[in-house]
């Protein structure tokens, strides 16, 4: 290792001349350019994102939103079980409607207390 | 966010909050690293001006990069180093071919007494020696000595080794006790 002559400054005298260093302190100016540039690129924060409508939501929202999806899925679930199941209450009528019978025979029983409200009897003088 | 609670966030911390919108964020940052760069940059290009231009460049640079940055990959300080070292060495190539006596003298602002006329001749005759430094052993002993950085950082900053770091100063020390030798007794040292 090559050793400084004798007559080098000493690490004390060197060490005092590094402490001494002035620093300059940015000026105003400079930070305010400084500043400047950080206002210009800084992200700005964006709203929070809506959420996503596909098609079958825009469709949702204009029938009215889920209250009425939820309506129109039961009434297609009831009618779709209706359609499979064929409860006895019905069947009997519809069998009565297209087979042999009477149109009177087929209204008996679909209008409510028959004979009470509704004189059927007009239908025999057609 | 406070500035007086901005002394326990971390550089890295600020700079997500700079990211994310925080309006004084960036007001902080650069009180930290403005000055640290700017000494360094003066020390380096013995130009005020020039030394600004580096300082408002790198701080651009690091607005720039901070919606990627990765917290906890390196210091923005060590970072802001680097870039500032790259930019200075970018300028002293331009300048090759331009003697030693067209360098402007470093400016000094410090007042006129005479009570500290030593103190500036001192100065004035460490930027000079330090300027018959190679570039790179500049910036290790301006980067160590000066700016107070550890070995690890300025290795990261000049990207070499830390024993390399070692070698670059104590070389740099060594050539400047010798450029001094000759003005000991002016210098009262």
């Amino acid at each position: 290792m090559t050793r400084p002559p004798k007559s080098a400054l000493d690490e004390g005298a060197l060490d005092a001349l590094f402490d001494a260093a002035p620093k300059p302190a940015p000026s105003a100016a400079l930070t305010a350019r400084i500043l400047r540039d950080a206002q210009a690129h800084q992200p700005q924060t964006a709203p929070p994102a809506l959420p996503q409508r596909g098609l079958f939501g825009a469709l949702a929202n204009a029938l009215g939103g889920w209250p009425t999806l939820g309506g129109l899925a039961t009434a297609t679930l009831a009618g779709l079980y209706i359609g499979i199941a064929q409860p006895d209450l019905l069947s009997g009528q519809i069998i009565g409607v297209t087979a042999d019978a009477t149109e009177e025979d087929a209204l008996t029983g679909l209008l409510p207390g028959d004979s009470l409200f509704f004189d059927t009897a007009f239908l025999d003088e057609g | 966010m406070a500035l007086d609670q901005s002394t326990q966030v971390s550089d890295d911390a600020l700079l997500a909050l700079y990211a994310n919108g925080d309006p004084l964020a960036a007001a902080e940052l650069t009180q930290r690293l403005a000055p640290r760069l700017l000494s360094f940059a003066n020390r380096m290009l013995c130009d005020l001006a020039e030394a600004e231009d580096v300082v408002q460049d790198t701080m651009l640079r690091l607005w720039k990069i901070a919606p990627k940055w990765v917290p906890g990959a390196a210091k923005p300080s060590t970072w802001a180093f680097r870039v500032a070292s790259n930019l200075c060495t970018d300028r002293l190539r331009k300048r090759r071919g331009v003697g030693l006596d067209e360098i402007a003298e470093p400016v000094s602002d410090a007042p006129d007494m005479e009570t500290q006329l030593m103190q500036t001749e001192r100065a004035t005759a460490l930027d000079d020696a330090l300027q018959t430094l190679p570039d790179r052993q500049r910036q290790a002993v301006v980067l160590r000595h000066i700016e107070g950085l550890s070995n690890p950082d300025i290795a990261e900053i000049l990207e070499i080794s830390t024993e390399a770091v070692e070698s670059l100063t104590a070389r740099g020390k060594r050539a400047l006790a010798t450029a001094l030798a000759s003005r000991k007794e002016e210098l009262g040292l």
